[in-house]
């Protein structure tokens, strides 16, 4: 197999068992920070306001559709009580933002 | 052992193997390495993290032997603010020596401190060699960043001229805080600074013309000009933190000080880090700062290994957190998932916070 193959096979195989969060915009970096404070703090009102905001964005494409979803699965987790998956999810999907020079 | 009758009915014992008694004798071979590969990594982090915790707790030995001394810990670094020679925008200047030099005598480093002059100017040509020494209580074994000493760099990520010269310095990957607040890349005259006097609820008030002054913005024990008393820990010493880790795997730091217009600039880029003031290759804050809300207009607080990874935040590289260094002089490991108010509690020495277990 040449290493081109090898490697479509690869990255084809950790998109398909889901390994990390592609790159996302600004104001989904930017609710995911949000929603990390507000798992930490356990905070249900804040949650909702989030969940709030998140559906209005997706729903005038502010956030794209994807990303929304990424962002209401953490939300949904928090609501059923899953605080520490869901903080540690928005951790993940800030540290798969970062950029190594 | 497989055995052969001869040709004359003799037993012949052959000497050797057969393959697959040699691939059951390399499979258990291999199971054995994979149970004892793990262990023997884990005991080497152990390690490694018990010889950094160990530097910590010297350096909180070296800042109590220095309170005893000067009646007060040392400043998180030394400029004369009103010299013409500050930066304008941060009024840091000569000087420039950082908390780390001022412990030197403390940390039986006395060859090197007695070549530093502390009048003079860290970037003072006969300062060259002293200040590029490697120290290695400065330095922790768990980092994977390096442990050499590093050319200080300007705005633009370029190597900074100062005294017509690039300058070197000696590594650190530990910093000391400077509170809740920060004050560094916008600290000077003209800074109206909104801080926050209580985080639960809520409550900010506005510092108007700072000329420089940081003591009236910054909440912790370390800052510029700092003469920081442990009798102004009014939380309590063991309720508050003098320090951390910071790895070089994020950003460079030093032991020597702070040199105006120089800046320290990230090794990775996430969408919200960036190069920050000269003040941060010896101090970090813990948040939340005047002006750093989410989208949701809450304050921001980025405890150790906080996913933005600013460069004047706390990274370890040990798994779940980091070690931070205590008032009292202990060393206490901090989860990276630690209650983000309770972290902010931590940071500052004089709120007044009920601070709750960690």
């Amino acid at each position: 197999m040449k290493e081109c193959e090898f490697r479509l096979t690869l990255c084809l195989l950790l998109f398909l068992i889901g390994c990390g969060y592609p790159q996302v915009g600004p104001a989904t970096y930017e609710y995911a920070k949000a929603l990390y404070a507000v798992c930490n703090q356990q905070d249900l009102v804040r949650l909702k306001n989030c969940r709030q905001d998140i559906e209005q964005l997706k729903q005038t494409q502010e956030i794209a559709d994807r990303e929304a979803n990424y962002l209401l699965a953490i939300i949904r987790d928090a609501e059923q009580g899953a605080w520490t998956q869901s903080m540690e999810e928005c951790r993940k999907l800030m540290e798969d933002q970062i950029i190594r020079k | 052992m497989k055995t052969f009758r001869s040709r004359s009915g003799e037993v012949l014992r052959r000497k050797a193997f057969t393959l697959v008694e040699l691939l059951v004798v390399i499979a258990i071979i291999a199971i054995l390495l994979s149970l004892l590969l793990p262990a023997v990594q884990q005991a080497r982090a152990a390690a490694r993290r018990s010889s950094c915790k160990n530097n910590l707790k010297q350096l909180g030995l070296a800042f109590h032997n220095y309170h005893a001394a000067h009646n007060t810990l040392p400043p998180g670094y030394v400029a004369g603010i009103t010299s013409p020679g500050r930066d304008p925008d941060t009024y840091d200047a000569a000087p420039g020596w950082g908390w780390g030099t001022m412990l030197l005598p403390y940390l039986e480093r006395n060859t090197i401190y007695d070549q530093i002059d502390l009048d003079a100017a860290i970037w003072t040509n006969s300062h060259a060699d002293a200040i590029r020494t490697k120290i290695s209580l400065f330095l922790c074994p768990s980092v994977s960043g390096g442990d050499d000493e590093f050319v200080i760099l300007d705005a633009a990520g370029n190597s900074l001229v100062i005294g017509g010269q690039n300058l070197t310095v000696g590594r650190s990957h530990y910093v000391m805080s400077h509170g809740q607040e920060s004050c560094w890349g916008e600290c000077g005259s003209a800074l109206t600074n909104t801080i926050f006097t209580s985080i639960q609820p809520f409550t900010t008030t506005v510092i108007t013309g700072v000329n420089g002054d940081v003591s009236r913005i910054a909440d912790g024990p370390f800052y510029r000009n700092s003469k920081t008393r442990f009798r102004d820990f009014t939380d309590g010493t063991s309720n508050s933190i003098l320090g951390g880790e910071h790895s070089s795997k994020l950003s460079d730091k030093t032991w020597v000080g702070v040199v105006p217009g120089g800046f320290v600039h990230p090794r990775f880029l996430t969408p919200e880090n960036g190069p920050d003031a000269a003040a941060t290759l010896t101090l970090v804050h813990m948040g939340p700062s005047g002006g750093e809300l989410d989208i949701t207009g809450y304050p921001i607080i980025h405890p150790v290994n906080f996913p933005t990874f600013h460069v004047g935040q706390m990274y370890a590289e040990h798994s779940g957190g980091g070690q931070i260094l205590m008032g009292d002089g202990s060393v206490r490991f901090m989860s990276q998932n630690i209650d983000l108010y309770l972290a902010a509690h931590l940071s500052s020495i004089r709120e007044g916070e009920v601070i709750g277990e960690f």
